[in-house]
């Protein structure tokens, strides 16, 4: 009997050891305790521990910076799972998209999801930085923040640029013919631009095969590594919160 | 946890209780200018945001389904042939001007521009009863976006001519024929 | 007092070769930087692609009759045949590259707008009041039309459709060159 309950206590002691070492300090019932959990927790340090109030006020932040990146994340997991349905070649993206639409469970609200997620993020990033500019935030010694944010809208445009030749259907193969040839008008690299953005003369397989590289490695890459540095420049610089 | 950050954190919760027992009728004040925590409170605002987003997601993602045409045809343009919406002032302008400015110097302006506006506006104050000259030229860009957007979403029809009757984006027939 | 200035010579030779080496060294990196930047453009520079040869066989001349205008919208090309020969028309529009459509009328929507439609300056003909109609291409992206001879007269187009080198290939039919573009008073006689 004391064999088994010894046991118990040694097997409670060791699920209460795996408990501790993820949450390390309980519910956050106090400010002490939830300051040292935001303190500690690799996530939550990407806030500031102590904030003003007025500085998280809703109807100062409208949340739409939280909410550009929470898009992000949405579009980067829908992304992922429409990459298992679809190849990038102009033999096969059509009817992967048809497939993803009628034969895949759930494929044609994840393929909405992540159209209409990406609306959604070019609607928040602009709004967001109407915000922005609505409260002179972008002011001293905000500059630089402001310039890495032109940089991220210009980044989601691009990402939703490329993403549009992907589904291989006829607005797709348009609007990248027409966006391409604009490049072609820049002044001496024009041609040579368009020809490196399409691999080739027409909107064709190589088109497709770069579109789909840059809209699923680069671009994000590239996306990600700014907003890292935007993030890391808000708790530099200060929430701007509070006229 | 790394020691020194426990004994910093020890330190400063000692100062604290300290400071609370010295003056043990302090209350929060709840007024903007007080600091709270920002884990639970902040964080659990963007987590209510982001639940919020992800339903709205998921109710549009099921009643509205996202546009698939024919596969694509080198051979056949749709038409009109619209860019998506947020494009859709470019194309305006593009119809308008020649490609060298409304396709390549137009869009590289703005994006210069709208780096450089921190270090344009000279104006120190953030009030925006101060800085009506900045909110006002915002206010026209704004209208400018938004009335080119909505002139290329809803009033171009075919060829891309003006059309008051609401040509809602790419129209499969051409005066009930499909074209 | 010469011990010290040697000294100090030495010294100064010393730092002049040292920020020598510097400067050479990061002039070295930058250029080897250029190079290497250059190298990873020329990488993702195609030099072939396996798109659709620009070269290909249309049918026998005999085909097409005089006055008429056949659009091969698969290879983007408009063989016009005229009482003194053919021409081949590349069907992209010079404004951003979409395919123009060919209709029997494209100018008296115009004409009846009262817009004011320049001659065309190769056959001299005109849309009037009288005769409002007239055969050519309209785009569908941004509204640029051409006349029936690919001359740009209405929209954005800057320019007309490129010409396209065309010739009777030894089995009798026609060879169309879309990669060689020609001058407008180009005409195959057959």
């Amino acid at each position: 009997m004391t064999v088994i309950r010894a046991a118990l206590d040694e097997m409670f002691a060791v699920i209460g050891q795996m408990v501790g070492s993820v949450f390390r300090h309980g519910l956050p019932l106090t400010d002490k305790i939830a300051a040292r959990t935001a303190l500690t927790n690799f996530f939550l340090h990407i806030h500031p521990v102590r904030v003003r109030r007025s500085w998280i006020r809703m109807s100062y932040t409208l949340c739409l910076g939280g909410l550009s990146f929470f898009l992000f994340i949405v579009l980067t997991v829908t992304g992922l799972f429409l990459m298992f349905y679809y190849v990038p070649s102009t033999s096969h993206a059509y009817q992967d998209m048809r497939d993803l639409q009628f034969v895949v469970t759930f494929g044609g609200v994840i393929r909405n999801m992540h159209r209409w997620a990406a609306h959604a993020m070019v609607i928040t990033v602009w709004l967001h930085m109407a915000r922005v500019f609505l409260t002179g935030s972008y002011k001293k010694p905000r500059e630089f923040n402001w310039g890495v944010g032109t940089l991220l809208l210009l980044i989601t445009l691009l990402l939703s640029f490329t993403g549009y030749l992907l589904p291989w259907d006829q607005l797709s193969i348009w609007a990248v013919t027409v966006g391409t040839n604009m490049a072609k008008y820049a002044p001496i690299a024009g041609p040579y631009t368009r020809y490196l953005l399409i691999g080739g003369r027409v909107v064709g397989d190589n088109a497709l095969l770069r579109f789909y590289v840059l809209h699923v490695v680069g671009l994000p890459l590239a996306a990600f590594l700014l907003m890292v540095v935007h993030f890391w420049r808000v708790r530099k610089d200060g929430f701007s919160g509070g006229l | 946890m790394a020691t020194e950050t426990r004994d910093r954190i020890a330190a400063r919760d000692r100062v604290e209780q300290r400071r609370r027992q010295e003056a043990p009728s302090t209350v929060r004040d709840d007024s903007e200018d007080e600091m709270v925590v920002s884990f639970p409170e902040f964080v659990f605002k963007e987590f209510i945001a982001a639940v919020a987003m992800t339903v709205f997601l998921i109710l549009v993602s099921i009643w509205l389904q996202a546009p698939l045409l024919g596969k694509a045809n080198p051979g056949m343009t749709p038409n009109p042939s619209k860019a998506p919406w947020y494009f859709l002032g470019l194309q305006e302008l593009l119809s308008r001007f020649p490609p060298l400015m409304a396709g390549v110097a137009f869009p590289t302006f703005v994006i210069v521009l709208m780096i450089l506006v921190p270090f344009l506006d000279r104006n120190p104050s953030r009030r925006p009863s101060e800085r009506k000259v900045a909110i006002i030229l915002f206010a026209l860009y704004t209208a400018i976006v938004v009335a080119l957007v909505i002139i290329g979403t809803f009033f171009r029809g075919h060829e891309f001519v003006w059309d008051w009757g609401w040509v809602l984006g790419n129209p499969q027939t051409c005066g009930g024929k499909p074209c | 007092m010469s011990a010290s200035f040697k000294r100090l010579m030495e010294d100064s030779r010393e730092m002049s070769r040292r920020s020598f080496l510097a400067i050479a060294g990061w002039v070295g990196f930058t250029a080897a930087s250029a190079i290497a930047l250059y190298q990873s453009l020329k990488f993702v520079y195609p030099n072939a692609t396996y798109e659709d040869p620009p070269a290909f066989k249309a049918d026998a001349p005999g085909t097409y009759g005089v006055g008429s205008t056949t659009v091969l919208i698969d290879k983007r090309v408009v063989i016009n045949h005229d009482p003194n020969g053919f021409y081949a028309i590349s069907l992209i529009c010079t404004h951003l590259g979409c395919t123009p459509r060919y209709f029997q009328d494209v100018t008296s929507d115009l004409v009846d707008a009262g817009t004011s439609i320049s001659k065309d300056p190769d056959t001299g003909q005109q849309a009037t009041k009288a005769s409002p109609a007239l055969p050519g291409f309209k785009c569908p992206c941004h509204g640029s039309r051409y006349f029936r001879d690919a001359i740009n007269f209405f929209g954005p187009a800057p320019r007309p459709m490129d010409r396209v080198h065309l010739e009777v290939a030894p089995d009798g039919k026609l060879l169309i060159d879309r990669s060689v573009i020609v001058d407008r008073a180009f005409r195959l006689k057959v």
